[in-house]
């Protein structure tokens, strides 16, 4: 059996806040292999971005063990953290967070500069194959504000992308789209896959996570799930409790 | 990496033309005044420095008066004088009060006569020069040389005549021909008064001794110039050649100066004058580097959340550090280049503009390397060093505080300010004002700085007048 890309032993992340500590992960005990498709569904609060946090190392965990590609993210230091990030993870964010005095290109470049990959003259070429990929290489000299809301979101892909990274992350990215965009934006997803990166994806959107491998519910900081059916049905059943108490 | 920091850097400063503008000129204000204060000083010192020769300068400076009707005997005085132990060199000077008058005019207008008793070639203490426009005067040929700042003043030159009021002899009303355009470094007295009066060298006429006695009608010397083996021995002797001035001959001693030609008096009161404006400059400087801190402290709040999405594409704490001192840096560029451009002119014409009451002759345009290096360094410097505590403190953020930054923090609403105002009876609006100043403390020390910085520098700078103005008096 392939030696998995994550593995999560025993994860707790507890929050110190002043009615008292709040556990928000419990005890997670996971492993995810290279190029699944995991998409994490649950309520609000349920610990979604947090997990993911502690997947990239932008959080530590209070006790347990996150090891991503053989790095062990929890233990490792600031510095280090970087640098692995820089070229093992690619983030998107919901609201996409492109630089906003930058062009689309030149986004797309920062992270080639930052993490010193290609050579400096071909990383605006690398850049422009990858908005031609995502069908935004018209955008290119436009600064972000100016495409659309889904183009932006491809733009933001695209940036993640840039340094070819093992994992790729994505923090509820369909959240601020409408339901075209955001099903074009999971089809680059899938095809992300296809290319053999790992992608995790934070949804509250049931819609959209019908094809994906893999659905993880987490629900009170534990894993509860881990099928599309069941966490379809969670998310129905939550909705249909939300309609009651709406009456 | 250098790339897209730097691009970051030019577009951010590019893309606020507003904020970039306002802090540029702050800057550009700060550089001004430093190059300009700066370079006016060093300007005048330059030019005081190789205008006023060592050899040339005298060591003590005896004012005297002469009784009227004495005979005297000049030059077996000055030889006599020149015999006293430690003494190398004696020189005697007439400066005598003058009217003169362009032809034409109807007016006469107040100016002085100067004259030594050697002649003017071989005077080897504290000398006027030929400009290089005419030569000096000669006796009997109703000859004078005027200063060359008389001359510019009044656009006189070479063969013009002027009027003056003759006091001895044939009383009245003479055309003299001007021989030669002079130019004096070193101030002259008048004698008058208790402590004498600096002759203004745009009123200074010069001829020989025997045409300044048939003008003015006076009897003797107003000062003896002395030069002393060595400083050391001038301190020592001078008191008791002060005395034998009185015991051996008809001069009455009024008072002295005494000057180490080493340490000019003349070079060290332009120094100290200079030094203050200079420290003024400085202080414009600084108040513009606490507006650098205030600016940058809110970019790096306002662009918190780009600060965590850099952190989280591979930028290291280095990287954000970089860029927003870089920012800071480009403000110091933008506001340094013009700031040290103009306040190099205005330098040079401000030295030329003070220049004549220290004695400083300023010909021709010059620019001042120490000014300029001053104020590059500054211009850059200061925004530099003001962004770096914002700077270190802003990128400091983690990725996950820079992503779920509200702007307020968790104890937010707990402290005594906050209290006290929540429980003031003011309009909600109000309140939350106070709560936002009272927040954010650093800004509001700084602007406290910066506004305390500012009173500082214009009491200081009316210090610095009333400085001068004791200065003047103490000349006077």
């Amino acid at each position: 059996m392939p030696e998995p890309l994550i593995q999560i032993n025993n994860l707790v992340k507890t929050y110190e806040t002043p009615a008292g500590p709040l556990g928000v992960l419990q005890g997670i005990d996971l492993e995810i292999g290279r190029g699944d498709f995991i998409a994490l569904v649950g309520p609000s609060g349920g610990g979604k971005t947090t997990f993911l946090n502690m997947t990239t190392g932008v959080d530590r965990p209070t006790s347990g063990m996150v090891v991503v590609d053989g790095v062990d993210v929890s233990t490792t230091s600031e510095r280090r953290l970087t640098r692995w990030r820089a070229r093992s993870v690619g983030i998107v964010f919901q609201f996409f967070q492109l630089l906003p005095t930058l062009t689309v290109l030149e986004n797309v470049v920062m992270p080639m500069d930052f993490a010193g990959v290609h050579r400096p003259k071909d990383r605006r070429d690398k850049a422009m194959e990858l908005l031609e990929r995502f069908d935004v290489a018209d955008q290119a000299q436009k600064t972000p504000d100016l495409p659309s809301g889904g183009q932006q979101q491809r733009v933001s892909i695209a940036r993640a992308l840039a340094n070819d990274p093992v994992l790729v992350i994505g923090d509820e990215p369909t959240g601020n789209l409408d339901d075209m965009s955001a099903a074009v934006v999971f089809e680059t997803f899938y095809e992300l896959q296809e290319q053999g990166h790992t992608v995790i994806i934070v949804t509250h959107d049931r819609h959209v996570v019908q094809d994906v491998q893999t659905v993880l519910t987490l629900r009170d900081g534990l894993v509860e799930a881990t099928s599309l059916e069941a966490a379809a049905g969670r998310q129905t059943r939550e909705q249909q409790a939300m309609r009651t108490a709406d009456l | 990496m250098f790339r897209s920091r730097w691009r970051k850097v030019f577009r951010d400063v590019w893309a606020r033309k507003t904020r970039t503008a306002m802090t540029s000129i702050a800057i550009f204000v700060g550089v001004l005044g430093v190059v300009t204060l700066t370079s006016s000083g060093d300007l005048l010192i330059s030019q005081l420095k190789q205008d006023l020769k060592e050899e040339e300068l005298a060591m003590q400076s005896v004012f005297v008066s002469a009784p009227g009707g004495a005979q005297l005997e000049n030059a077996s005085y000055l030889e006599a004088l020149e015999a006293f132990p430690g003494v190398r060199l004696v020189e005697g000077r007439a400066v005598r009060p003058l009217s003169w008058k362009l032809p034409g005019d109807a007016k006469f207008e107040d100016g002085f006569i100067i004259a030594a008793w050697e002649p003017f070639e071989q005077i080897r203490l504290q000398p006027m020069h030929v400009t290089g426009q005419g030569r000096y005067p000669s006796t009997g040929r109703h000859e004078i040389a005027i200063e060359k700042r008389m001359a510019d003043k009044h656009a006189l030159n070479v063969g013009d005549q002027i009027v003056l009021r003759v006091v001895g002899g044939d009383a009245g009303e003479e055309a003299w021909t001007i021989s030669g355009i002079v130019f004096t470094p070193y101030p002259s007295y008048t004698g008058a008064g208790a402590f004498g009066l600096v002759v203004p060298s745009d009123a200074s006429i010069f001829a020989t001794f025997e045409d300044t006695q048939a003008i003015a009608g006076f009897v003797g010397f107003s000062v003896f110039y002395v030069r002393y083996t060595d400083f050391p021995t001038a301190k020592e002797q001078s008191d008791r050649f002060y005395a034998s001035i009185a015991r051996d001959t008809p001069y009455v001693p009024v008072f002295n100066l005494i000057d180490d030609p080493a340490e000019s008096s003349q070079i060290t009161e332009v120094g100290e004058i200079t030094g203050i404006l200079s420290f003024l400059g400085v202080i414009a400087m600084v108040v513009s580097g606490l507006l650098v801190v205030n600016i940058i402290n809110s970019i790096v709040v306002e662009q918190k959340r780009q600060i965590g999405v850099m952190k989280s594409l591979g930028a290291t704490r280095w990287d954000n550090f970089v860029m927003y001192v870089g920012i800071a840096m480009t403000y110091g560029v933008i506001g340094t280049i013009p700031g040290v451009v103009v306040g190099s002119y205005l330098g040079f014409l401000m030295a030329q503009a003070i220049g004549q009451p220290f004695g400083a002759f300023i010909e021709g345009f010059s620019l001042s390397t120490s000014g300029i290096l001053i104020g590059v360094v500054m211009g850059l410097a200061v925004p530099v060093v003001a962004a770096i505590i914002p700077v270190f403190l802003g990128t400091r953020v983690t990725i996950l505080e820079a992503m779920t930054d509200v702007g307020i923090s968790g104890n937010y609403g707990k402290g005594l300010w906050a209290r006290a105002i929540s429980v003031m009876p003011l309009p909600t609006n109000t309140k939350q004002a106070l709560s936002n100043v009272t927040r954010k403390k650093r800004p509001f020390g700084v602007d406290l700085a910066d506004a305390d910085a500012g009173g500082c520098g214009i009491y200081g700078h009316l210090r610095g007048v009333c400085f001068d103005q004791r200065q003047d008096r103490r000349t006077i």
